[in-house]
This record gives C-alpha cells, structure tokens and sequence, in this order.
C-alpha cells in the first residue's frame, strides 16, 4: 500500500512549532500513527493520555484499532495530537472558582463524573457543567468574592419572574467538551442540573450538600424562584446561622454523651443556683399597660411560677405557668434597655399574652433561653441551654452594633442584612426593620446544627411551590405566540407568558413516548389518554430540552434499583438523542 | 397533697345518663369496684395525709420528685374511682383485658426469678409491705375501718398489713361466693395491691388478675391457703405459687419505676355505645386504634379513626395514627363535653386511595389506575422532600368577633397559609401570611351555617389544640363545596405532616393485611391448646411498642394474644351471667358477615371451656 504524508500539530511542542510530519499508510491503524508520532519528536514522557483530535470533523480518534482508512482519514486531515485531560477553570455554587484537570474527551457527563470523583460529590448524574454568564463588566475589581454572582449586575426588572437566561447554556452532555467549543483553561459553572435529590446523607455528602446550599441560596437571593417576605426571613435566619456555625464548627464537634450529660447537669445546677438567687422578674399583666409589678420569679422544669416575694417563694405560688407549647417572641431594645419576653400561653379560652420584663441583659438571656427551652418542652437540665443563651447573647450583642451603625466597623457579630436577604428587601425595608425580623426568625434555628440547618435551608426551598422548574421559551404547535415550558422533576407545565398563570400541566407518569425532530428543531411528546403536544424551543437548544426530560425520566428511575452503580448507558438513552442512536 | 389532686386530673369522661338497659349485672360490677377502688384511693390519701402531717423539717429533700411519683399512681386510680363513683356504666370488661394485658406483659419481664434474690433485690423487709388479697367477686362492698386513716404508724414506715386483714377477713367472711352466678368465673379473681412505703415516697400500682390471664385456679388457690403462713412452712406447691406472686409483684415494681401515666378513657362508639379503656401515656393513637380494633372485633379496615369531637366550639378533627393519645385528651378542660370516638372515616386515608384528587390539584374528581396511583405516592411521599399540593383559591373567612364572612383569595405554602391582600397580584413575595401550621392543628367545622352564618356548611377551622372555648384565635374558614374542603384539609394535614401521614397509611394498611391473616391462623391454635398455656409468651411489651425498637411482628403477635384473653373472658362473663348475650358493641360494627365469622372463630371453641 502507497505510503502517504501525514502532519500531525503536536501541542506539547509548543502552538508555534511547525506540525510534525509522518509517513504512513492507510492501513496503519491509529495506535501505530500516535508511535511514530512519538518517536519523530523525540520527547521523553509519559504520552499515555495524548489522543488525536481531528479539527474538521470535530471528533477524537480514540479507537487505536481502527486504520486511518476506516476513519476516512487522508492527507488534508489537520490533526492535532493533544492530551485528552486539560485544565479547566471550574466555577462552584458557593462561588469559588477552581482549576483542575478534566477530561476533554469522554461526553460531558463522564467528565462531570470524574470532576465529582475529585471533588467528592456523590450522584454526579445531578449535576452538569454549563457556560458562565457573559461578564459584561470586565473592569470590576476582581478580588471581589462571589465574582459570578454579583448582586449589583442583576437586573431587578420586577415583570418578568422567570428567568431563562440559565437553563440556554447547559452543555451537551453527550458530547465532549472539545466538541463544544471549550478551550484549556476555559471556564464553566458547575451546578446541580436536576432538582430530584437523591439519597443525601450528611455523612458522605458533606460538599454535595454544601454546593446544593449554595446553589439554593443564591437562587434565592437572585430571586431565581419566589418566596414570600416569611420565607425570606427564614431565610436570612438560616444563612445567618449557618455562616456563624460554620465559623465555630471545630469546637462544637466534642460529641460525647457522657461529657454531654455531665455537663449538662453541671449546668443545670448552676442554673438552679442563679436562678434562685438572682432572679426576681417584673411580671407585667396585659391590662395594666405600664404598671409592671415586681414578683419572684421560679423556673422549675416547664413552668414558671411567681411569688409576691423571694421569702414566700418556699409556699404556694401565685400562680404557675407552664410554657409547654407556648410562643416566645422577644420584645427587645439594647438602646433603651428594654428586655421583655412576650409570651403567648394556650389556654382552653384562647391564648394568654404574658410579658415578663427583665432587668438586664444577663437575666434576660437566661429566662429567655428558659422559655425557649420550655415551650419546646425541654428543662433547664437539657444540654442545649448554655447554647441557648450563647445565642442570645450573640443576638443582643448585634442589636448593639446595629443601633450604633455610625461606627459600625463590620465586627464579627453584626448582621450584614445585605447578604441574606434579597435585594427587594432592602429596598422595601431599613436594615434596622429588616434586622428584628431576621432574628426573630432565627430565634426558632438558633439550635439547630450546621448539617441540620443547611438540610432545613434545603428543605424550605424544595418546598416552595416553584421549586425545581427550569423554563425555556417554546412556541407550541398550532399558537402563535411564545409561551413558557417550564420544567419540573415530575412534570411539565405551559405558563401563559403575558400573566404568569399556569395553563396545562402534564406529568411524566402519564407519558407514553417523545420524539425530537432535529431538522425542525420540534419536539413531540403523546401522554397516556391520546393527548398530545408539540413545540418547537426558542430560548434553548431542542436538545437541552430534551435532555431535560430525558434526565428528569433517568433521576426517577433511580429509587427503584438503590444501587450504587450509575446506570450510564440509560441516561445516554434517555438524553443522547441522535448521539445515541 | 390536695390541691394537687385537682391538677392531676386534667381529664374526665363526660357524665352521661345511664344506659337502660344495662344490666343489673354491671352495676354489681360496678358497686364492687367502686368500693374497692374507693378504698384504696381512701388508704393512699390516708397515706397522703399521714405524710404532710409530719413535722416540716422531715420534709425529704426531694420534694418535688416525690410528688411526681405520686402523680402517676394517682392519676390513674383518680379516674378509675371517678368514673365508678359515677356510676357511668364503665366496660369493665375492656378494662379487665387492658389490666390483664398489662400484667401478662409483666409477667414476662422476669422469666428467670430467684425467690429470695429477687426479694432482696427489691428491699422487701419490713419495712416494705406487699399483700396480696385473694378476693371473691360479690355484688358487696368491703370497707375498711374508719381507722386506718391517718395513722400515726405512717410516721415511720407504713404497713399495710393490718388493712390487709380486715379486707381479707371482710370478704371471706362476708361476701365469699355470695352470687352463684359468680362463682362460676369468677371463683378466684384475686386482686393484688402492691404498695412500698419508705420515708420519700410512695407509689402503689392496682392491678387485677384473672385465672384466664395471670394466675391459674390452683395457684390463687394456694395463695389464698398460703396467706400469712411462714415461709419456712410452705410445701414445692406453695413455693411455686409464691414464685408466680412474686414474679406479679416485681413485674409490678417495674411499672411503678417505670412511672407511665395511665389514663383511663371512655371511647364513644356510634350506636351510642361506649367502652372503658386504660391509655398509657406512650401510646399513639395507632396502638390504641389497634387494641380497641381487638377488643371489638370490627373488621380490620384503614378507616377506623379516632375522632376528638368539641362541642362546645361544634368541630371535629381525626387524630392522625402518629400522634400521642393521652398528650391530645390533656388539652380537654375538666368540665369539658369533649368526646373521643372510635369510628370509621373514609376521609382519613381517601388522600391515599384516590390522590390524583388531592395531589394533582385538579378541580374535579377522576379515576385513576392503581399502578398510577401507587407511582404518585410515591412520586409525592417516597422522596427526600413532600411538596405540599397546590391549594389556591377563593375562601370565606369568617371575621373576629362577628358573624360575617368575607371573601378572600387564599394560597397554601409549605410555610403556611397565606392570603392575595387586596390590589396585590398573587405573586409569592406580596402574599400576607395568614398563619403558620407548627402550632395549629385543623379541625372540622359542623353546622356553621346555623351556628355562624357560614355560607355553607363546608367549614374548616384552624387553632391552637389547647384552645377549649370561643376565642378570637380560632380561624374559619368556609368553602362552597365538600370537595375544596376535603382538599384544603388534606393539603394542610401534608403541608404539617407530610411523609408521617404516608408512613402512617402504610403502616395501616400493613395491619389489615395482617390481621386477616392471623383470623384464620387463630382459630387453629387456640383450638389445640389449653386455655391459658397457649398464650403467646411474648418478650415485647404492650407498652414499649411506643419505642419503636420493636419489631412489627412480636408487637402484633401480642396484641393479638391480648384480645384472645379478653375475648376469653368477655364471652365467659356474658355467657355465665345471663342467657342472652347483650348487644355487644363490636357486632355492630362488622362491616360484612366474612368478618363475623373470622372474628368469632377463635372465640367460639372457648365457650365450651366453660
């Protein structure tokens, strides 16, 4: 067979060298072109990774086996001979950007399973890679942190609540990454794809759950899914709380249930002392609006009861107020040394309001933490009291620094309102206004540990009723206008663009087959009852739809087989399209 | 101690006009029991008393805690006292089975027992004081001498001894075998108190046995031969009695350490019917809907609920399997006219037979395939997260204080309901919270219309399940048609509970299924065995099924022997005391004949033990 001149670029040779020619034969089969390659530059490394990609036809030459006349290959191919794992600039949720190597060969969804393995994120079928957002601003300082998720470059148009800017620049997963156009050191966002969580155990998936928290979060603050002013503040609290925990973590990790109890114990007999010492409250009755009379004051498991004085204290209370299930709200002002607990008790008739008026900061702490305790109903032996009144304290300690914002020097404990609320807060509230109400919410987190707090985060978004939609713009078959596909884990519903209102909603259960028409980029899908839609994507690639679907089917079937082995093959199925025919 | 007594019992069964046509036979019943409860309560006040009548300085340390201790015995025998003194027609029966049930689990808690070990083990010196007090059942009362109360004895270490004889010699010589109709079954039921005494406390637990469940007929009888020989005396059968009794009493001790409260409680069936039952603080309401479910032989089904009903306040609510029965009935005033009924509701678990009509948020019915179905439960329940089904739309609510009803545009969220506030589009972040659920429990509202103005009569009501009366913080909320409501009480029970609830059903269902299969296996076993030997001598506890450490099948492999035992002795009782067998409340309420037979079977082949 005639012998045929080859130029092959080397990329390790630096992108101004000349490519290196071979001669070879048709016959030759890849594996003995990448041998000469080799030995023609006389180079001594480790070549394994290195594959040929030829540049016309986009593709990798990655069967050895194969000759060059099998692949088609002749003398006007530009090949490159490259490694097939670059570095990659890899945006995460929580905003951290990071390089590493990556597979620029296998589909993407390989890829992103290996960027998994790295990072120690369990189901990687959850998450995909897509293109970051244009950075329109490039003169911004760059040491800002979140540098992708800046708050200031959000536009705040109130009309439009759904955004599809996002769900247009997933990546094909099905194909590699140098298929779609991404470079070395290009970069990408890596973001949880699929709204369908599975099997998350705090135990293995510290940074899987992580991500997702952060990947919540700024869905919630970029107001990406809406949330009432209640949610918001819940929020806010749980960010608060989970910044601060995160922070003290190492310390709180002595876990032993004995220490536990003997602590607690020793608290608790601390308590008892002080309480029976020091404590003498106000107990302001509703109906006497100022006039707050002084009372002894005892905490004795989930009640309180009261006595005209500390020496009639060893008789019969006055009266005796059990707090199991009642409501503590604080009623607090640092600056004007205000420190009420408000308590709203159940009774038979309806709810007692009751103020308790404290004298200073330290007793309020303690009663307060008290009450907390009790209306859950634990007692002041619970091991969660000390804690309790940690966090008060660290709640009066910011209503301090608030109230003297003219110097506010940022300290540790201030609350930066700005971070945890959306903007349309601060626009509609003072920090001031906004501060209380974050605390008053944070009050019921307060206890709660960084993995319970971040599951709670969790668990309050997936529960908003517009979770887990991904829109696309879509004209339906037959409408002459664009209406919005929105895209949930079990269903897909048609959203009247001009009101916002949902028209139709089909459910996955219920479909029987979808086909995807390439050439006129139309979907087509028919439900169980002969009902039937079509559309065509407008927004978004017909494959990122599809993949959508497709992926969404896959995550559903995963709870059936509990195993731990990722079933590739089906999700290539299920979203490989042509690709995978 | 006596102000104390009014806070201990924070609950009461409602007074209600005597059944006519309960028979005399009940009432004898209740006599007797009434006085010996009477008496006992006596002796625990009088023991009460003797305490606070000390000097203060001898007041223990632990005041407090000794007062806890009481509260549980007290608690109890409050209620059963209560009830009799009232001469309600108390379901002794059922309540034999529960103190039966009880005692068998404990019975099982020391298998291996060292007489004289266990003795010292448990302090029994003088100063501990246990009796055991064979008594034949008479239609007489058996009182103590006025004298015992408030010894001065108390001031050291009480002992019961004396009481004891006066009670024994009063019904040996008295009443012994006084009914022939009696005699018959009951020829030696003996009832055993057991009561420590020490300086700091004092607890007693009641309890009552029955030849069929505890202690054989040779066994009381020797105890009662035995009674204040000395032990040295006592011949291999004696012993071996003693040894039973023993092992009674330290099952006994165990339950008093243990402290559980037990409430006895009236369950209103709907033929108008009630029965007794005793509630131990730890239990759901699933454990007790499957113990009440035994005791009636009704035929298994996922709708027996049990239903709080307020009259006062004219609304009900289904209390869902999970919850803690005694913690609920606590909320009740103690005048109040609150009932618990025990009765079919196809709504409490129509959520999970038809959910496309809840889940979808469609607005009219549909059918569904059953293998969809299953898909869409487990679609909705079976992941890490439950959304809550999309509730929105047009509701009356009634305003504070006036019996006008607006309308309002209400949206329900998993944070909690929420309303449009006028001029406002329904976009989340402009929704007014309306209220949040951690604190509410909802409730059926019945006959609005009347009492109201509703404008109709599909009402739901939300508040606080402590709050007993009219109050400004009851929401109402009405709808123009039982279908939105249905779907607005389901949707708020998934949003407050969500996969509890399912879990629940599942649980529910599992039962049925296996409680057709035990029918059928029942009358088999209990055929071949003797009566009281082939009782299941099961490890687990009634109790601590509460714990959830126990498995499915040994927890209802028990319950199951507990209703052999009471079905034993109920049909023994009926059967012996008069010719025809009163309407008894659990025929009525089979649902099919099927069930009939299969309920009846293990009962039948016992009759003729008789």
């Amino acid at each position: 067979m005639a012998a045929w001149d080859l130029s092959v670029t080397v990329e390790d040779l630096g992108l101004d060298a000349p490519p290196v020619t071979i001669s070879v034969a048709s016959d030759l089969h890849i594996g003995g072109v990448i041998l000469k390659l080799v030995e023609k530059t006389q180079i001594k490394q480790d070549w394994s990774d290195h594959a040929l990609w030829w540049e016309q036809k986009q593709r990798w030459l990655l069967r050895t086996a194969w000759t060059l006349e099998k692949y088609g290959i002749h003398a006007d191919a530009k090949l490159v001979f490259m490694p097939q794992h670059k570095p990659l600039r890899l945006g995460l949720p929580n905003g951290i950007t990071l390089r590493l190597r990556v597979c620029f060969s296998n589909p993407v969804f390989q890829t992103v399973m290996g960027i998994c393995r790295m990072l120690n994120i369990r189901h990687p079928e959850e998450l995909s890679l897509l293109r970051p957002m244009e950075e329109k601003k490039k003169k911004k300082d760059k040491n800002l942190a979140p540098e992708i998720y800046d708050l200031t470059e959000v536009p705040l148009s109130s009309g439009t609540r759904i955004t599809f800017y996002l769900h247009c620049r997933w990546l094909d997963s099905s194909r590699c990454l140098l298929q779609q156009g991404i470079q070395e050191n290009d970069k990408l966002w890596l973001r949880f794809k699929y709204y369908s969580t599975y099997d998350m155990d705090p135990k293995y998936d510290a940074v899987r759950l992580t991500q997702l928290y952060e990947q919540a979060r700024w869905a919630i603050l970029l107001e990406d899914i809406d949330c009432t002013e209640e949610e918001m503040m819940l929020f806010g609290a749980l960010q608060y709380h989970i910044s601060k925990v995160a922070q003290s973590e190492p310390q709180i990790m002595s876990n032993n249930p004995a220490m536990d109890d003997l602590d607690s114990a020793l608290q608790s007999l601390e308590v008892k002392m002080e309480g029976e010492g020091s404590s003498a409250s106000d107990l302001p009755k509703r109906l006497t609006l100022k006039g707050y009379k002084q009372y002894w004051f005892k905490f004795q498991d989930t009640s309180i009861s009261y006595f005209k004085s500390k020496e009639e204290s060893i008789g019969e209370p006055i009266q005796m107020i059990n707090l199991k299930g009642c409501e503590v709200a604080p009623d607090v002002n640092v600056a004007a040394q205000k420190f009420l607990i408000r308590l709203l008790i159940p009774a038979p008739e309806g709810m007692n309001e009751v103020y308790l008026r404290c004298e200073n900061e330290q007793q309020y702490a303690q009663w307060m933490a008290g009450c907390r305790l009790a209306s859950k109903g634990k007692t002041l032996a619970d091991s969660s009291f000390q804690s309790e009144i940690q966090s008060i304290r660290s709640f009066l300690a910011m209503q301090k620094t608030n109230s003297s914002s003219s110097s506010a020097n940022a300290s540790e404990e201030s609350i930066n309102t700005h971070s945890l609320v959306s903007p349309r807060y601060h626009k509609k509230y003072k920090p001031k206004q906004l501060t209380p109400r974050i605390l008053d919410a944070y009050q019921n987190v307060a206890q709660l540990s960084l993995t319970d707090a971040l599951m709670r985060f969790l668990q309050i978004w997936q529960a908003l009723p517009d979770f887990g939609l991904s829109y696309v713009v879509v004209r339906f078959k037959g409408s002459r206008k664009d209406e919005v596909l929105g895209i949930a884990p079990n269903r897909l519903i048609r959203i009247d663009l001009s009101v916002g209102d949902v028209v139709k909603t089909w459910r996955y259960n219920n479909m029987k087959q979808w086909n995807v028409n390439w050439d006129i980029r139309q979907m087509a899908i028919e439900f169980e009852g002969n009902v039937n839609i079509a559309f065509s994507c407008v927004t978004a690639d017909c494959k990122i739809v599809h993949e959508f679907i497709g992926g969404y089917i896959f995550m559903s079937t995963r709870s059936r087989e509990k195993s731990e082995t990722l079933n590739e093959e089906l999700f290539h199925k299920l979203t490989g399209g042509h690709e995978a025919l | 101690m006596d102000q104390l007594s009014d806070e201990e019992v924070e609950i009461r069964e409602e007074e209600e006009e005597e059944e006519e046509d309960s028979d005399k036979e009940d009432q004898d019943l209740d006599k007797m029991f009434g006085a010996w409860l009477g008496e006992l309560d006596k002796l625990t006040q009088s023991l009460d008393d003797g305490r606070s009548e000390r000097p203060p300085q001898e007041k223990p340390p632990l005041r407090q805690e000794t007062n806890i201790a009481n509260f549980s015995y007290r608690f109890s025998m409050y209620n059963i006292n209560e009830a009799l003194n009232q001469r309600e027609n108390v379901d002794l029966d059922a309540l034999m089975a529960d103190l039966c049930s009880i005692e068998q689990e404990l019975s099982t808690i020391n298998a291996k027992p060292n007489s004289s070990g266990s003795m010292a083990r448990l302090g029994i010196t003088d100063t501990k004081v246990r009796t055991i007090i064979p008594l034949v059942a008479g239609s007489g009362t058996i009182r103590a001498p006025a004298g015992q109360h408030g010894r001065p004895a108390l001031a050291s270490n009480f002992s019961l001894d004396d009481i004891t004889a006066q009670l024994e010699k009063r019904v040996r010589g008295g009443q012994l075998e006084a009914d022939p109709r009696f005699s018959e079954l009951w020829s030696l039921s003996s009832v055993s108190s057991v009561c420590s005494c020490d300086s700091h406390r004092f607890t007693g637990t009641l309890s009552f046995f029955f030849k069929h469940s505890y202690l054989d007929r040779e066994t009381s009888l020797i105890l009662r031969n035995i009674a204040g020989k000395p032990s040295h005396l006592l011949t291999k059968e004696e012993q071996a009695a003693k040894l039973k009794a023993e092992n009674i009493r330290v099952a006994l001790e165990k339950i008093k350490e243990a402290q559980v409260k037990k409430l006895v409680i009236r369950v209103h069936l709907s033929d108008e019917s009630s029965k007794t039952m005793m509630v131990d603080e730890r239990q759901t309401v699933r454990q007790v809907l499957d113990s009440l479910l035994e005791k009636s032989h009704c035929g298994y089904s996922a709708d027996w609920s049990l239903v709080e009903t307020i009259s006062e306040l004219q609304m009900e609510r289904i209390f869902e399997d999970h919850e803690n029965l005694v913690e609920n009935l606590l909320n009740w005033t103690r005048d109040s006219q609150n009932r618990l009924m025990f009765t079919e509701r196809i709504e409490k678990y129509a959520l999970f037979k038809n959910p496309q009509n809840y889940l979808l948020g469609r607005k009219e019915t549909c059918e569904m395939a059953e293998r969809n179905k299953e898909a869409l439960l487990e679609e909705c329940f079976g992941g890490s997260s439950v959304s809550v089904p999309e509730m929105e739309g047009v509701l009356w609510l009634k305003e504070d204080g006036k019996k006008s009803w607006k309308k309002r545009y209400f949206l329900l969220r998993a944070s909690g309901i929420y309303y449009v506030p006028k001029g406002k589009a329904k976009a989340s972040r402009d929704l007014a919270c309306f209220l949040q659920l951690d604190h509410v429990n909802v409730y059926l509202g019945q006959d609005y219309k009347s009492k109201y103005k509703a404008p109709t009569d599909y009402c739901m009501v939300l508040k606080h399940p402590q709050i007993q009366k009219k109050s400004q913080y009851i929401k109402y909320l009405c709808c123009d048609d039982v279908r939105t409501l249905q779907q607005w009480i389901n949707s708020i029970r998934i949003a407050k509970y969500g996969k509890q609830l399912y879990i629940n059903f599942q649980e529910a269902m599992r039962r049925s299924e296996a409680a057709y299969d035990w029918s059928s296996l029942s009358s088999s076993s209990i055929k071949s065995g003797s009566s009281s030997s082939s009782l299941p001598e099961s490890q687990s506890n009634h109790s601590s099924q509460s714990d959830s450490g126990v498995s499915e099948m040994t927890s209802s492999g028990h319950t199951r022997s507990q209703s052999v035992v009471s079905s034993i002795f109920s049909d023994a009782w009926r059967r012996g005391t008069q010719g025809e067998v009163r309407s008894c409340s659990h025929s009525v309420f089979l649902p099919s004949s099927v069930c009939l037979c299969s309920a009846f079977a293990h009962v039948s082949p016992l009759l003729s033990y008789q």
